[in-house]
């Protein structure tokens, strides 16, 4: 994001530097529940564990983690859902905790999933309900409905039931609900979950245009491939932390991995995978499951031609596929989040 | 399995149907709470309408809400069956319709017993209604009969329900409308000739009748209306059988149980 | 200065909603009117032969406590199914508002009911409808269903934070029915109950019907009534202000 340059007066510049949209300094979340149905014990338990970014106006920033990680929490404090047990942040300079209405005034929150709209209205009524709600003036509704639907691309099957809409449908109304009232920021809850691949992508054009336009977008994601097409800055986040935060090729660079190998390959056993992490340079074993057959992917750290190590101990399988590779963001995320102990995401 | 087997087996299923979902903190108010409130509602009423005594109402009432326990009771269970997709195991298994499915109605019958024991007892805690004590077994009889009976009704009510979306309509409806015809609160024969006829093809109404003359008086009125409840009870009952056979064959040449 | 156009809209969402509900149609509907037709038996052939309309008008003053007591019991229950009730909190309108929007609805269906019961007794029975004072009795349907419609907000809150809360809901039918004298004259009741009907907005909503029905004096009922549904709109702003609190600090309660 470069300043914004003003021209005032004969030769004279005025550098605007941009405005942070949203901050989060240190949060933490914690839920209190109680288990057990004879003797009830209390637990405390740390969803958020002191989280901090900033992100500046007009980017898409990405906050990628596994399940369980602390996404919708985070996102759910900045949306004013929920209160942080201790931390600060603000959407444009206002506090989430105590300007709670002139944050709610300002920004839109879409979430992924199949629930949020009345099924047995049509989707034009929907977006009716919800104009009014967030109040949009009444003399601009009918244009701010018909300019959202021309948004996401739904004014032809706007007066059908949206009991009748694909999840693809259902997702881009959420996207033209979350901006009836043009709030200049956007919150999105895994918004393509569940989406087909057609459908994503056209959510994601949409959000890319959105912030091209100068609004301010913050995703959550378990989709490396998302975060690295459409945000500038990623935050991955796991056990309630941010591992790392940056960009995508800075993320990249974070991991030590150099060179990634893929062997397709049956009848390989786990003894057989032991092994291969044992390998000197190795970092990483990760596998994958595809119908009868496995793939394995080495991540290792020596730029030199593990190859021949790899299939010695692959000696008894039976290879059908072996491929050397670069890096990508995704092997970084898994890297990442494995250090920490936890499965690799999908 | 032996039929006895069967019957045991379907009645701890359907025991478990209706108290699994009930944790007392729902089970008392519903199924005590609301005839408690029933009975002193129509009391009320009675009183201030002058039409029939107290006692008239204690015992419509006190008869309706254990048949109303056997109507839900019942259509519960099948609805959970179907809702837990065990009905097309049961109609799949060898084993004998008949004691599967009347092993499920005992431990709904016990439960309007006790339902109606407690609308009784009611009765006597706070309108001082009074049960002669030669009285007491007869009318457990009566009850107990009546009980078994509207079970049949819940089981048609069931079974049509396979068909219907929305089962507790029907049976809600159903309960309402037995509060109208069937001589709990309005003696049959002030009503409507076309209401009188529906009450009267209802085991119910035969029930409340029974009940009524077994605490006026020994004599046959009794013994008539008990063979009504019954006949009419093991109609209903055949009719749901016949549905069910009827949604089994259907359901076998159509290749699918969907409506399960 | 409320946000009118809020309530209107969700009024008119949910309105159209509940009243295709096959639940809500037995309890606006069926239930009114097969109760009426008890009562107009039980008053036409009893001895004190009570005024068949006066059976009407109570029935379907039942049917109106009846929608009230279970739309509210299912208000923020089935927002939070649905997961708009995310959506209502985050609204730049304070969640009062979408809530008693939702409440007004379902006290609405209850003008439904009298309008069955009212039929019935007009169709099915002979009964003459002689309204003296139309324009009270108008006046007195409007103020029930608005302070209906607070009580509902007070009770939406109560079950939304009550886990067993729709156990309690069938409870609570018969009592206010009984308590309300809207079928049976509260003086039939023991005397405890009188002080206890004065809170519950239907007392005044039936008497202030009655008489504008009959041509007594409609307005100090109808003051009550009003009296009775500032007092639920206070305390539905606070008790709805916990439900905020709880589940956005505490998180105790799920929005989602």
């Amino acid at each position: 994001m470069h300043p914004a340059r003003l021209v005032d007066g004969p030769g004279r510049h005025l550098e605007v530097t941009p405005q942070v949209a949203i901050e989060a300094h240190d949060l933490r979340r914690t839920y209190r529940t109680s288990t057990g149905t004879f003797r009830r014990r209390r637990i405390e338990i740390e969803a958020v564990r002191g989280i901090s970014f900033s992100v500046l106006t007009g980017q898409i920033f990405g906050i990628v983690g596994p399940n369980g990680a602390g996404k919708t929490t985070t996102i759910k404090m900045l949306t004013t859902l929920l209160q942080p047990t201790s931390g600060r942040a603000r959407v444009l300079g206002f506090d989430v905790v105590h300007d709670r209405q002139e944050v709610r005034r300002r920004i839109g929150y879409v979430v992924g999933g199949d629930r949020g709209l009345y099924d047995r209205l049509s989707g034009y009524d929907n977006l009716r309900y919800f104009a009014v709600l967030y109040g949009v003036p009444g003399g601009e509704q009918r244009r701010r409905i018909g300019s959202v639907l021309e948004l996401v691309g739904l004014e032809k099957r706007a007066s059908e039931r949206v009991e009748g809409y694909s999840r693809g449908m259902r997702q881009r109304l959420h996207v033209a609900r979350g901006l009836l009232h043009d709030p200049p920021v956007l919150f999105l809850d895994e918004p393509t979950i569940g989406v087909d691949p057609v459908g994503a992508r056209d959510i994601r054009q949409t959000v890319a245009a959105l912030a091209a336009a100068g609004k301010t977008v913050l995703l959550t994601t378990h989709s490396m491939i998302e975060a690295e097409t459409l945000c500038k800055r990623i935050a991955v986040i796991a056990q309630g932390r941010v591992v790392v935060a940056g960009s995508a090729a800075a993320i990249k660079d974070s991991g030590t991995a150099r060179a990634v190998t893929e062997i397709l390959a049956s009848d390989v056993s786990e003894a057989t995978l032991q092994r291969l992490r044992g390998l000197p340079g190795v970092l990483a074993v990760s596998t994958e499951v595809r119908d009868l057959t496995l793939m394995i992917r080495v991540q290792s750290t020596v730029s030199a031609d593990l190859t021949p190590a790899i299939l010695k101990q692959l000696n008894g399988a039976r290879i059908l596929n072996l491929s050397s590779r670069q890096p990508t963001l995704e092997d970084a995320y898994i890297e990442l989040v494995s250090d920490l102990g936890r499965v690799e995401p999908n | 399995m032996s039929a006895a087997r069967l019957a045991v087996t379907g009645g701890v299923l359907s025991f478990r149907a209706l108290f699994n979902w009930m944790r007392p903190g729902i089970y008392l108010p519903t199924m005590l709470g609301v005839p408690l409130f029933q009975i002193i509602l129509f009391v009320y009423l009675g009183r201030y309408s002058r039409l029939h005594d107290d006692a008239f109402y204690i015992v419509g009432n006190a008869i309706a809400v254990s048949g109303m326990a056997s109507v839900f009771g019942m259509t519960m269970v099948i609805s959970n069956e179907r809702y837990f997709g065990t009905l097309a195991s049961v109609f799949a298994s060898p084993a004998a319709r008949i004691p599967l499915f009347f092993g499920r109605v005992i431990p709904v019958a016990f439960h309007g017993l006790l339902v109606s024991a407690f609308g009784f007892l009611t009765g006597a805690a706070l309108f001082g209604f009074r049960i002669p004590a030669l009285r007491l077994l007869p009318l457990a009889g009566v009850v107990g009969l009546t009980v078994v009976a509207s079970a049949g009704v819940g089981m048609f009510l069931g079974s049509l329900g396979l068909r219907v979306r929305d089962v507790y309509f029907v049976s809600n409806v159903a309960y309402v409308l037995m509060l109208l015809v069937s001589g709990v609160n309005v003696s049959t024969g002030l009503l409507a000739p076309w209401l009188e006829a529906l009450g009267q093809a209802l085991p119910l109404t035969h029930g409340i009748a029974a009940g009524r003359a077994v605490l006026s008086g020994p004599g046959t009125p009794v013994l008539r209306e008990l063979g009504w409840t019954a006949g009419l009870g093991t109609a209903y009952a055949l009719a749901a059988y016949a549905f069910f056979r009827l949604w089994e064959i259907e359901g076998r040449r159509r290749g699918s149980f969907d409506i399960y | 200065m409320p946000p009118y156009g809020v309530i209107r809209a969700g009024w008119a969402l949910h309105l159209k909603s509940l009243s295709m509900s096959t639940f809500f149609v037995f309890v606006y509907l069926v239930m009114p009117v097969l109760l009426a037709a008890i009562a107009f038996y039980l008053f036409r052939n009893g001895a004190r032969h009570v005024s068949l309309f006066e059976g009407a008008l109570g029935t379907g003053m039942m049917g109106l406590w009846s929608t009230t007591l279970f739309g509210a019991g299912e208000a923020l229950t089935r927002a939070r199914r649905e997961g708009t009730l995310e959506l209502m909190v985050l609204a730049p309108t304070p969640l009062f508002y979408s809530v008693f929007a939702i409440t007004l609805a379902s006290a609405t269906l209850g003008l439904y009911s009298i309008a069955a019961t009212t039929l019935c007794a007009y169709l099915l029975f002979g009964v003459p409808i002689e309204i003296a004072q139309p324009g009270w009795f108008a006046a007195g349907l409007l103020v029930s269903v608005v302070s209906l419609g607070l009580l509902g907000v007070l009770l939406a809150s109560f079950f939304f934070l009550y886990r067993y809360a729709n156990a309690l809901t069938n409870l609570l039918e018969t009592p206010v029915w009984l308590l309300c004298g809207l079928l049976i004259p509260v003086a039939l009741l023991p005397g405890w109950s009188v002080p206890v009907s004065w809170i519950l907005a239907p007392t005044w909503g039936i008497e202030t019907l009655r008489a504008a029905a009959s041509g007594s004096d409609a307005v100090r009922p109808l003051l009550a009534e009003i009296g009775v549904g500032i007092a639920y709109l206070l305390l539905g702003l606070r008790v709805l202000g916990w439900v905020e609190r709880l589940a956005c600090v505490r998180a105790s309660l799920p929005l989602a």
